[in-house]
């Protein structure tokens, strides 16, 4: 009888000390409904936490730390390269801790979390999710419906950008870093996988193919480095690449720059005919038939990443404001004009926009 | 744990009861040389009890200095003095520029300070004492030849929590004008403490990995004498590995470490010509260094040279006083980032005059001096002009001038980005302090206070400059603030009680700066707290000594912009000693027990840098003399 009564005395307790966690747990949280407007993706600085801001595009207003707010404090991880959303779940990208947090879009409350070595971008299609893990190794994850890695695909080295188009998943291999020989060994492979076998087919691109945008046509537009610093022959301009997903043909090379220069997010408009990318000195664009090719500078200024509001047609700038403090949101309209800026959280990269 | 503690109080009363001398330990406190022009706080007393602590831990002891640790035992710890980024800080070794020639900074992490005799912190430019303009101070560390004793020895352990261990072996003598030491030091820890991870969900406790340390140095000290001449010689051996633990954001535990091994010597002769006094030095670090990461497969080393000449001359004219030096110093780097072998000069000729005045109470000093750098090719001509004036129980000192630093090797040679024409970082300080002393019946008080003010111009700062990141002179950078100290002591019978107590206040803004809208404007630079209080209380009684230590530091903002909520935390620390030593001629025992961060707080020294909470160490020490 008597180890009955303490049985259901600790029982009582840890009951109890459960109630208290959730208690503290929900005291602590300030839920965030993200059902519009701009998920801002910021890097954070050196040695210290990525966080996400939300930009109200209708109002206006900014709150920063809405991940932070929503888990008790506790941030998404170290380099939050990027962000996506699939139905009522969002994935946040942390390369720097090496996961991916997936939260319920409508409280942002962290709900699980896909341990890899780098992930660095997430594509869905159908009931997959795609993860490039931008090692040497060159692996893509798959993971199922309950968020669980399920399969790993074997891709090019350095597996970065990745994009999904006319059913399929395209990936962009940029190379990898030579540590003994202190160069990047480049790639440019863009790896095209089939959800339904996980089968790869390759296509040969350009120097380091980044970033992807699909025009009004259905083509696919790869956005590709080229040869920079620290990469090995480091002779090649920035270019784009038109591909056909379908059939998996480079279809045209279009350079954008000098040797020495390099291009890497880029972003096409609603209607799908103007590509925005930057270089080191501003925003340019580029109609998909070669319109504006060889214009100047269209919005100037040292950015590191560009988005383009689906909604206005505005254009949305990330300054990083040398990675130590908080970071800039120009809004410009289409044709470069300023409209308002934020101010959101450290190195700003980019923004889910919905 | 109790355990353990039953163990180290037996043996305590053991060695007690065993011990025929009893005698009364010294208060190891940090002494301030009064001679000099700058204040200078001197360690010497503090190693001959302490020698495990590494030169990080022992500098923590200095209000005007900021210690930012990255976790345990032996982890990579940088040190500014005066809010001053550590690459402005020089470190000097019996004279020698030791300062890392790629970073300009010195990680002051794994030095056990039993490795030199006497460690002295200079404040600001210090061309009056030292022949250095550094902007932010100087660190010097010195081994002293014993030319008194005949033959002594000592042997130490220290054990401590999170696996750490230390060993100390010194000896040495003197025969027939000829005086050598040798000294050798061992530490290596595991540092796996446990933490409460407060950046991952659920808070949960983990475990430090990939975190162990080890140190191992030898050195040996030799000189010779006679009527004219003097020859000195001290050759340092280091070699050690670090390995980087996670940060706490990380999901697995880090692979990466650093090996870093250094061959150091320094030559020094001295003689008299008529009634100059010469001295001729010459010096060589060579370091080699490497940092790997599997993971990213990032393979980084580099071995550096800097051999290091001067000959210097001092004169003595009735009041006046006259010191002249001439130095230079070849550096070279090769490293895997550069494209082939970097080279550079580096000189430094400096004339100092001194008057002293009213039977020495008042010294006026002006020394000029004229630094040329061959890479990139710069002439800095400067100079400083310094009082002393005593007066009763009064000490007031006050110095301004100009002072300089040159990049560093990455700066000048990095591949894309780097510029070998970097202007120098350039400017001045003004400092002005008092000292007062007196005695009250039994107390005895010391009041200490200083105020300074600096402009750095030309600063050196890495900026996103689109396709890379490229070096720039880009602010102004402007130092001031202050520092103040009281220290009691009681003596009555057998009871001796000392407390000291240091305050420091440092703002250190951005002026002006060539990038737009540069949000550091206005702001406290990253890392370094505005205020600081280092409190210590002591008490010896019957042979044992008991130190209570209660350090508060204020938030360090980790963005230039000051985002609160990305601040981190102000915090204080608590460490507890206890201490004897017992005479048993020939030999000295000397033990101490220890408990650091006494109140287990949790705290971070850098950011997402996990930091150890409460630990225990156990001191024994052998002299013989």
């Amino acid at each position: 009888m008597k180890k009955s009564i303490i049985y259901l005395f600790a029982g009582t307790l840890l009951l109890s000390s459960c109630k208290d966690d959730e208690k503290d747990k929900e005291s602590c949280s300030k839920p965030f409904n993200f059902s519009s407007g701009a998920v801002v993706i910021n890097e954070g600085s050196f040695n210290g936490t990525g966080s996400l801001s939300h930009i109200d595009l209708t109002t206006n207003e900014v709150r920063n730390f809405i991940y932070e707010d929503a888990n008790c404090d506790v941030p998404a991880g170290s380099v939050v390269q990027s962000f996506a959303i699939n139905g009522e779940k969002g994935y946040v990208v942390a390369n720097g801790s090496g996961e991916v947090q997936v939260v319920n879009l409508s409280t942002f409350k962290q709900e699980k979390t896909i341990v890899l070595s780098y992930p660095r971008y997430i594509a869905f299609e159908g009931e997959k999710g795609f993860i490039s893990n931008g090692t040497s190794e060159g692996k893509v994850f798959v993971i199922n419906s309950s968020n669980a890695v399920t399969d790993t695909i074997q891709v090019a080295t350095g597996p970065e950008g990745i994009f999904a188009s006319g059913g399929k998943i395209l990936v962009g291999c940029t190379g990898h870093w030579d540590g003994d020989l202190f160069t990047t060994m480049v790639d440019s492979v863009v790896a095209i996988i089939n959800p339904s076998d996980l089968s790869v087919t390759n296509v040969n691109a350009w120097d380091k193919p980044t970033d992807f945008v699909e025009d009004k046509n259905g083509d696919v537009w790869v956005s590709c480095a080229g040869n920079g610093q620290y990469d090995n022959g480091a002779d090649k301009a920035p270019a784009f690449v038109k591909l056909n997903v379908e059939n998996g043909v480079a279809k045209d090379t279009l350079i954008v720059g000098e040797v020495g220069e390099s291009i890497s997010k880029i972003t096409i408009n609603e209607s799908g005919d103007i590509i925005y990318y930057y270089k080191g000195d501003g925003v340019y664009r580029v109609g998909i038939n070669g319109d504006y090719i060889n214009e100047e500078v269209l919005i100037p200024g040292n950015f590191y990443g560009v988005e383009v509001d689906p909604a206005s047609g505005n254009i949305l700038t990330f300054d990083a404001k040398g990675f130590s403090s908080d970071g800039v949101v120009g809004r410009y309209s289409a044709d470069g004009d300023s409209i308002t800026h934020y101010s959101v959280g450290v190195a700003p990269n980019g923004a889910l926009i919905k | 744990m109790k355990r353990t503690l039953l163990y180290i109080l037996t043996a305590l009363c053991l060695l007690n009861a065993s011990a025929q001398t009893l005698d009364t330990l010294r208060l190891s406190t940090i002494a301030v040389v009064p001679t000099q022009f700058k204040n200078v706080e001197e360690f010497g007393s503090v190693i001959v009890q302490e020698p495990f602590l590494t030169v990080a831990e022992l500098l923590t002891n200095c209000s005007s200095v900021q210690v930012n640790n990255q976790g345990g035992k032996g982890a990579t710890s940088s040190v500014s003095i005066r809010g001053y980024s550590s690459n402005k800080t020089n470190v000097k070794w019996n004279g020698l520029s030791i300062n890392n020639l790629t970073l300009g900074m010195t990680d002051f992490g794994g030095i056990q300070s039993g490795v030199v005799d006497n460690i002295s912190v200079y404040k600001g430019n210090s061309v009056s004492d030292l022949n250095d303009v550094s902007i932010g101070g100087v660190i010097a560390m010195d081994n002293e030849l014993n030319w008194k004793d005949t033959f002594h020895f000592q042997i130490g352990s220290e054990i401590g929590s999170f696996g750490y261990l230390g060993n100390q072996f010194k000896t040495g003598g003197l025969i027939k004008g000829f005086t050598f030491q040798v000294k050798s030091s061992f530490l290596s820890a595991v540092n796996d403490f446990k933490y409460k991870n407060h950046k991952r969900i659920g808070t949960p406790n983990e475990v430090q990995e990939n975190a162990a340390y080890y140190n191992g140095n030898l050195i040996f000290s030799t000189g010779w004498r006679n009527k004219k001449i003097k020859f000195e010689n001290h050759t340092w051996f280091s070699t050690k590995k670090v390995e980087s633990p996670k940060i706490f954001a990380d999901s697995k535990p880090s692979v990466a470490f650093y090996r870093d091994s250094s061959i150091r010597s320094v030559f020094n002769f001295y003689t008299p010509i008529k009634k100059v006094r010469i001295k001729g030095f010459y010096g060589i670090n060579h370091e080699r260094f490497l940092y790997n990461d599997s993971l990213f497969a990032i393979n980084t080393f580099y071995v550096l040279n800097n051999n290091h000449f001067n000959v210097s001359a001092k004169h003595n004219l009735k009041d006046w006083y006259f010191e002249y030096l001439s130095e230079i110093q070849f550096q070279n780097a090769h490293n895997n980032q550069f494209e082939d072998v970097k080279r550079r000069v580096v000189s430094l000729t400096k004339s100092r005059i001194e008057k002293r005045l009213f039977k020495e109470r008042l010294k006026i000093s002006g020394t000029g001096v004229l630094n040329k750098i061959w890479r990139p090719n710069t002439v800095f001509p400067g100079g400083v002009i310094a009082y002393h004036f005593s007066m009763r129980q009064f000490v007031f000192k006050g110095s301004g001038g100009s002072h300089f630093r040159v990049g560093n090797f990455d700066d000048l040679f990095w591949p894309k980005g780097g510029d070998e024409n970097l202007k120098p970082e350039k400017g001045w300080n003004i400092e002005q302090s008092v000292g007062y002393s007196v005695m009250i019946k039994k107390l005895e008080f010391t009041l200490f206070g200083e105020v300074y003010n600096s402009i750095v111009n030309d600063w050196i700062q890495w900026r996103d400059a689109g396709e890379y990141w490229a070096v720039e002179n880009l602010k102004k950078v402007n130092a001031q603030g202050g520092e103040a100290s009281l220290e009691v002591n009681f003596s009555l019978n057998e009871v001796k009680l000392n407390f000291m107590s240091h305050y420091s206040l440092t703002k250190v803004t951005t002026l002006e700066s060539e990038l737009p809208n540069d949000p550091s404007i206005g702001n406290q630079l990253t890392y370094v707290p505005m205020n600081k209080s280092k409190n210590r209380i002591s008490l010896v009684y019957k042979g044992f000594t008991g130190n209570y230590v209660f350090n508060y530091y204020s938030i360090r903002h980790t963005t230039t912009d000051n985002v609160e909520r990305k601040a981190l935390a102000s915090y204080y620390l608590q460490d507890l000693h206890l201490m004897k030593k017992w005479n048993v001629k020939p030999f000295s025992i000397y033990s101490k027990f220890s408990i650091l961060n006494l109140s287990n707080q949790f705290y971070e020294g850098v950011s997402n840098r996990p930091m150890p909470g409460r630990s225990y160490y156990f001191t024994l020490l052998l002299n013989f003399s």
